[in-house]
């Protein structure tokens, strides 16, 4: 199973023009706050100090978000190309099996998921760590990295439902664009959900990366919005409600509840995802007893 | 018996593509299954690996059998070298001695291009990386669907070398699909299959016998003497020549040296297999 898991990774990563577009969406997101956004938002906020910093931080939450999303896609694309051609029944003629050789997918595109968020976050801080003087911690690094393995295999699982569905190379190229581009505004990764109709808001809390580019905020931006707010706690709250930092549920969502909701969509979607395959791997006939 | 199918059948609806196909294969054996596109080979195939079930029908295999397929399609990463396309395949397997790879890159002349990615390679060379491939966890019988096709003329005999090779060095059981008649003339064993039925089973030889006869084509030297001195309904008149369609040469013999003295001018040509599949599946393109 690591050999095939490797063999994912290899086929992403040589691919290189394929690694530039599965990153498109989160670059949509970097670049166009660096061009556009940053000063529109940050004109809101001029009388909040440091919130030029918090921004930067609100943009890498948000676009690692992305990133899982669009990454965990390219990675399960292996899936389809398989079933296209006749690799998949090539790969079910040796001892591997359905169940394992599901598990890999999933595994291998995750991995990638993870592998290409470090790599966005290294970008991303790198340039504002530059240009703004952002800094992060230790431990800020160790829970972002949690954060991005439980990105990585919740976009994989979500994605993995979706794929089940896509029978043709030409079709799943359509739907990674669709992806790509959407992933952006439903996670809330674009543009402030505070400032957005209510029906747009409900699509981003419906969307399970949008509570994940609230955890990556709030471990980014906790520190800094105590600061800020100094104890200011309607205002901060008003701040984060508006940027998508808690999410608002009746109330805002404390962090461990924002976690639980992860944890439960994660295990939903592995369930819906594997299940499937699962019962296809059932019907496949064994001829050598 | 390696593999006996009884009444293998696959119907997608109403359309009946495989009907009612028996076939044994003897171990050792080299078996060709000859069909025009659409006759139902490759249908087949997929049911015979396991890869598609049977509408109804048995497949038996004797027990503890193992298959390798090499498939139509390449199914090796073209993005990968080939050494890499060997060992990660090899993982998969439960039971593949440690130097097989080594082995199989030696046997099959794939020493040259080992650290090449597989896109790269000639149409030739992805072939016999295929082969090493299927061959990776030692398998009793190799299945291959139309292995050659694409693939010029001195590749397809450096294949065909290399399968005979497997056969008779290895004990290999071979069954390959082709529409490439030649191909079929080595095979011990001949199943011609058309609208999914088997429509002429037998080694070549006894195939030409019964479905392509020679042909001794006459020119007379003097017509009318010829044509009383031979009994009428033996023989077809075209262009002046006599045409005579034969069991045997000794017979084509035979006609030559009794009439020498009226004969001009003769050719003979033997029964091929193409004579044969045109006479078994017909003239019409499909």
């Amino acid at each position: 199973m690591l050999a095939l898991i490797l063999r994912d990774l290899l086929l992403y990563f040589r691919n290189y023009s394929g690694v530039i577009f599965s990153l498109m969406g989160a670059m949509i997101s970097f670049v166009l706050y660096l061009v556009f956004l940053k000063n529109s938002i940050q004109a809101n906020w001029k009388a909040v100090p440091g919130s030029g910093i918090l921004l930067d931080q609100w943009l890498i939450g948000g676009t690692l978000a992305i990133t899982g999303i669009t990454t965990t896609l390219a990675g399960l694309t292996q899936i389809v190309a398989d079933r296209e051609s006749q690799v998949r029944q090539d790969l079910l003629q040796t001892d591997i099996g359905n169940t394992k050789l599901t598990v890999s997918y999933l595994a291998g595109a995750s991995l990638i998921g993870l592998l290409m968020q470090a790599i966005m976050f290294v970008i991303m801080f790198g340039y504002f760590h530059v240009e703004d003087g952002l800094n992060v911690t230790g431990e800020q690094v160790g829970l972002l990295t949690a954060i991005m393995l439980l990105n990585a295999a919740l976009s994989t699982a979500i994605n993995a439902i979706v794929i089940n569905f896509v029978k043709h190379m030409s079709s799943l190229s359509s739907l990674s664009a669709v992806v790509g581009t959407g992933a952006g505004f439903l996670v809330g990764g674009l543009i402030p959900i505070g400032t957005l109709p209510d029906f747009a808001q409900k699509l981003i809390k419906m969307t399970p990366g949008s509570y994940i580019a609230s955890l990556n905020r709030q471990v980014l931006m906790n520190d800094k919005l105590a600061d800020t707010f100094d104890g200011h706690l309607s205002m901060q709250h008003h701040f984060e409600k508006l940027l998508g930092v808690r999410i608002d549920w009746d109330g805002l969502l404390t962090r461990q509840e924002t976690l639980n909701i992860v944890v439960v969509a994660l295990v939903v979607a592995t369930v819906l995802a594997i299940v499937p395959q699962l019962i296809s791997g059932r019907q496949r006939r064994k001829l050598m007893a | 018996m390696l593999l006996t199918t009884k009444k293998l059948t696959k119907a997608y609806g109403s359309h009946v593509v495989v009907n009612g196909l028996d076939l044994d294969v003897e171990r050792g054996s080299f078996t060709a299954i000859l069909g025009p596109n659409g006759a139902g080979k490759s249908t087949t195939m997929s049911m015979l690996t396991g890869n598609l079930r049977p509408s109804s029908g048995t497949i038996t295999y004797a027990s503890g059998t193992k298959i390798g397929i090499v498939f139509q399609a390449s199914v090796l990463d073209g993005n990968l070298s080939v050494r890499e396309n060997l060992v990660i395949r090899a993982k998969q397997y439960k039971h593949v001695e440690p130097d097989k790879i080594d082995q199989l890159i030696e046997q099959l002349g794939l020493t040259a291009f080992t650290t090449q990615r597989y896109q790269t390679l000639s149409g030739g060379q992805k072939r016999r990386v295929d082969i090493a491939r299927a061959l990776l966890n030692a398998p009793d019988i190799l299945y291959l669907d139309e292995p050659t096709t694409g693939l010029d003329i001195q590749t397809r005999h450096a294949i065909w070398a290399l399968l005979h090779n497997l056969q008779t060095q290895h004990q290999l059981t071979i069954v390959l699909t082709t529409h490439y008649l030649d191909e079929a003339d080595s095979a011990d064993s001949v199943f011609v299959i058309d609208h999914g039925h088997v429509i002429a089973h037998g080694n070549a030889a006894s195939i030409k016998a019964a479905y392509a006869p020679d042909q001794l084509r006459i020119t007379p030297a003097n017509t009318e003497q010829l044509s009383s001195r031979l009994r009428s309904g033996t023989f077809k008149v075209d262009n002046g020549d006599f045409i005579f369609e034969l069991r045997t040469a000794q017979a084509a013999l035979k006609i030559l040296t009794d009439n020498q003295d009226l004969i001009q001018n003769f050719q003979f040509h033997p029964g091929t297999m193409d004579d044969a599949f045109i006479a078994l599946t017909g003239e019409e393109v499909r």
